[in-house]
Parts: structure tokens; C-alpha cells; sequence
């Protein structure tokens, strides 16, 4: 009887193991990157994730051509800061879980999000002006976008300067 | 040969059957610890599996399953140690086979423990032990072992059959992908998974035939044990 139990203790336990594990989900994004691009990652608050952004300067003798091959390729990170990038720079970042939410909701648009989707990764490349197309995308990322739900959603935005190779990869867990 | 003398050898005959069935019996008892043991090598499994996803959500280890042919991740794509990654894609093929031969191994080894054959010293005395034995019986739970030893054999059969099936299949994978990969062609999982099959088909033939020999003469022996039983109990014999 004894056994019994732990047998149903061990069917529980891979249950419950089943279900986390389809929490997982990874995203990846890449292009090349032409003028301004914006790299804009999006998650929902309950979502943990890890992000690999990849970043080549794309070489001289390559098609498309670099549309200013004097200047250097720069990264622009969130905070303002910058910096300057000669050969293939991958930097890791952590985003973290900032809230909690119980229930389904979904955004369409560039970055769309769902249950099924809870991360979702963009590179934009050359793009006009590169403030407004931040705001357009926080807006259509807040909480005002989606009535009724106490989601919300974060977003972490970077922007590359110049002709490069592109690539972001992200793996999150929803819990 | 005088009747008592018949009697006897019948009784040697009944004896020898009812320890088989007393292994058998054991086997069944011993199912659920086989399954004790392929539950935990699942749940190892799938911890593991946990341990790795979220090792990649804090680090980015990447290329986990992401050349599942080879199990080799590109110098650009790999922050792990080659030697976890090639663990981590081979995990989901290591930790059922292993658990299904210490399963088996558990098995194999309780089944050996089985005491038997303790009434050879009875039926030394001849006719009179041979009734004495007789008389020992507890024909109903004797009939119940039977039943439960018929179908905890089978079971535990498949379940041998399915485990060596799965083993012989990760044996046969290796060769299978580099043999496929010289000659250009799409790996199919099914191929190895067929060919290990049928091969495990035939290398378990002979044993396959005896056991279910011993199920149809357990078949047998049970019919006749009914109809034996309520002749003893109606019966009397002197010792």
C-alpha cells in the first residue's frame, strides 16, 4: 500500500513537472540592420526571461552596402548610454519577472503577446525617427491597449547605429 | 511403478509447478517496483530537463537540443561545457534506458531470493509426506496465486519487451545517423525504431514461446487444480 502511495506521489510530482516545463518559450529575431534599427523586446510582467543579442558589423565587401561606412556601428541601450562595436559583440541580459497576473489576454501589433506567445522579440531596421517609433510601440504595449486586464507588459528597447548583422535570441519561463 | 510411487512423482510434478507459480507470483509483487523505478528515472529526467531550462533562461545555453542529429552546438552558440551539452542532448535517451536496466536488474535480482523447493525434504518420507503436502495446501489462495502470477507475468513480459525495445533503439541510433548522414539522406527515427523492434522480436523468440508455454500450462494446471481440489477436500487419506 505503501508503494502505492509513492507511485502516486511520483505521478504527481511528473505532473506538476510537465507543467512547468511547457511554461518555457523562446523567441528569435534577426535582420540586418541598416541606419537607426531598433531592437524591441516585449514580455508580459510574470515572464522571466534571457536574452542574447548578437551584433556583427556588417563587413565592406558584403551586398547591401553600409549606407555610412565611415562611423562605426554604435549600440544605444535603453539608458542613453552607447557603445562602439568593431567586430561581433553578444551581450546577455536578464529580464526579470515584475509581476503577477491570472488569466489570459493577448496584443496584436508588432510585438504581439498571448498566452501562448508571452515573449516576442522585433528588429526594425533603418527607421525615420527613432523616438516616435519607441512611443508608438509603448503604446500600443501598455495596459491602456488591452481593456479590462491587469496585465501589463514589459518593454526593453535598444537601438543600433549603423549597418550590422542583428541577431536576438530569448528564452523565458511564464510562473 | 506402484501407485503410491505414482503419487508421489504426481505430487513432485504439482510441487515444482506451484514454486514456479510462486515466482511468478513474486513477479507480480515485483511490477510495481519496476515501476517505482521508471517513475523516479522520469521524474530525474525531467528534473534535469528543468535544471537545463532554466539554466538557459539565466545564461543562455541555447543550443540545448538544437542540432538533436549530431548533439554538438556551434563555437558562436554555445556558452555550456561541451561535456554538459552532450549530456543535455542525450539525457532524454540515457536516463529511461538506465532506468529501465536497473528495473530489470532490481527484478532479476528479488526474483532470485525467492525461496523454493522446500518441500523436497517432505517428499523424501514418499506417500506419506506426498499427502501431508497435499493436505498443507491452502487450495483457494493456491488458486489465486495462479490467476495473479498469469497476468503479472505477461505484464512484466511486455513491459521487459518495451524496455529492451527502447534500449536496443539508442544501441541502434548511433550507427543509424552517422550511417545515414554518409550517404546524405534524412534521418527517420522510425527506421531504428522499426529495426530494433523486429530485432528484439527475434532475439526474445525462444523465451518468448516458453513463457507463453508456462502461461498456457499454468492455464491448464489451474483447471485441473480445481477439479483436484474439490476431489481432495470430498476424498480421505490416510497418512
Amino acid at each position: 500500500m505503501r508503494k502505492g502511495w509513492l507511485v502516486f506521489v511520483l505521478v504527481l510530482i511528473i505532473s506538476a513537472q510537465l507543467v512547468v516545463l511547457s511554461s518555457f518559450r523562446d523567441v528569435e529575431a534577426d535582420g540586418f540592420a541598416n541606419g537607426n534599427s531598433v531592437i524591441a523586446i516585449a514580455k508580459w510582467d510574470y515572464v522571466q526571461a534571457g536574452i542574447r543579442i548578437s551584433v556583427t558589423p556588417q563587413p565592406l565587401s558584403v551586398t547591401p552596402q553600409p549606407l555610412n561606412e565611415s562611423e562605426p556601428v554604435k549600440l544605444v541601450f535603453s539608458n542613453g548610454t552607447s557603445i562602439s562595436i568593431n567586430s561581433t559583440y553578444t551581450i546577455t541580459l536578464q529580464l526579470p519577472r515584475t509581476g503577477d497576473f491570472f488569466g489570459n489576454a493577448a496584443i496584436g501589433g508588432t510585438l504581439a503577446l498571448s498566452e501562448d506567445q508571452p515573449l516576442n522579440a522585433v528588429v526594425e531596421q533603418n527607421v525615420g525617427n527613432v523616438t516616435s517609433y519607441v512611443n508608438l510601440l509603448k503604446e500600443s504595449e501598455t495596459s491602456s491597449a488591452i481593456p479590462a486586464c491587469m496585465c501589463s507588459v514589459d518593454l526593453y528597447v535598444l537601438v543600433v547605429v549603423g549597418a550590422a548583422q542583428v541577431s536576438v535570441a530569448a528564452y523565458g519561463v511564464s510562473l | 511403478m506402484s501407485e503410491e510411487a505414482t503419487i508421489v512423482a504426481k505430487v513432485e510434478e504439482l510441487m515444482g509447478a506451484l514454486d514456479q507459480v510462486k515466482r511468478y507470483r513474486a513477479l507480480s509483487r515485483l511490477l510495481i517496483d519496476f515501476a517505482l523505478v521508471m517513475l523516479a528515472s522520469v521524474v530525474l529526467l525531467l528534473s534535469w530537463d528543468l535544471a537545463v531550462n532554466f539554466y538557459r533562461v539565466q545564461t543562455g545555453f541555447y543550443c540545448y537540443y538544437s542540432a538533436p542529429v549530431t548533439y554538438t552546438c556551434t563555437a558562436s552558440s554555445a556558452t555550456g561545457s561541451p561535456f554538459l551539452q552532450l549530456f543535455a542532448g542525450l539525457s532524454p535517451l540515457l536516463i529511461p534506458a538506465a532506468g529501465v536496466l536497473i528495473g530489470v536488474y532490481w527484478v532479476d535480482r528479488k526474483l532470485k531470493s525467492v525461496k523454493v523447493g522446500e518441500w523436497r525434504e517432505s517428499l523424501k518420507e514418499g506417500f506419506p509426506g506426498a499427502v501431508k503436502l497435499l493436505q498443507d495446501l491452502k487450495w483457494d489462495s493456491v488458486l489465486e496465486d495462479i490467476r495473479a502470477s498469469k497476468i503479472g507475468y505477461s505484464v512484466y513480459f511486455v513491459v521487459k519487451v518495451i524496455g529492451y525495445w527502447l534500449f536496443a533503439s539508442i544501441l541502434l541510433f548511433f550507427p543509424y545517423v552517422l550511417g545515414i548522414s554518409a550517404l546524405h539522406q534524412d534521418v527517420n527515427l522510425f527506421v531504428p525504431a522499426f529495426i530494433s523492434f523486429v530485432l528484439v522480436l527475434v532475439l526474445s523468440r525462444n523465451d518468448l514461446q516458453k513463457r507463453y508455454g508456462q502461461v498456457v500450462s499454468l492455464d491448464n494446471l489451474m483447471w485441473e487444480l480445481r477439479w483436484f481440489s474439490s476431489e481432495f477436500k470430498s476424498a480421505k487419506f490416510e497418512a
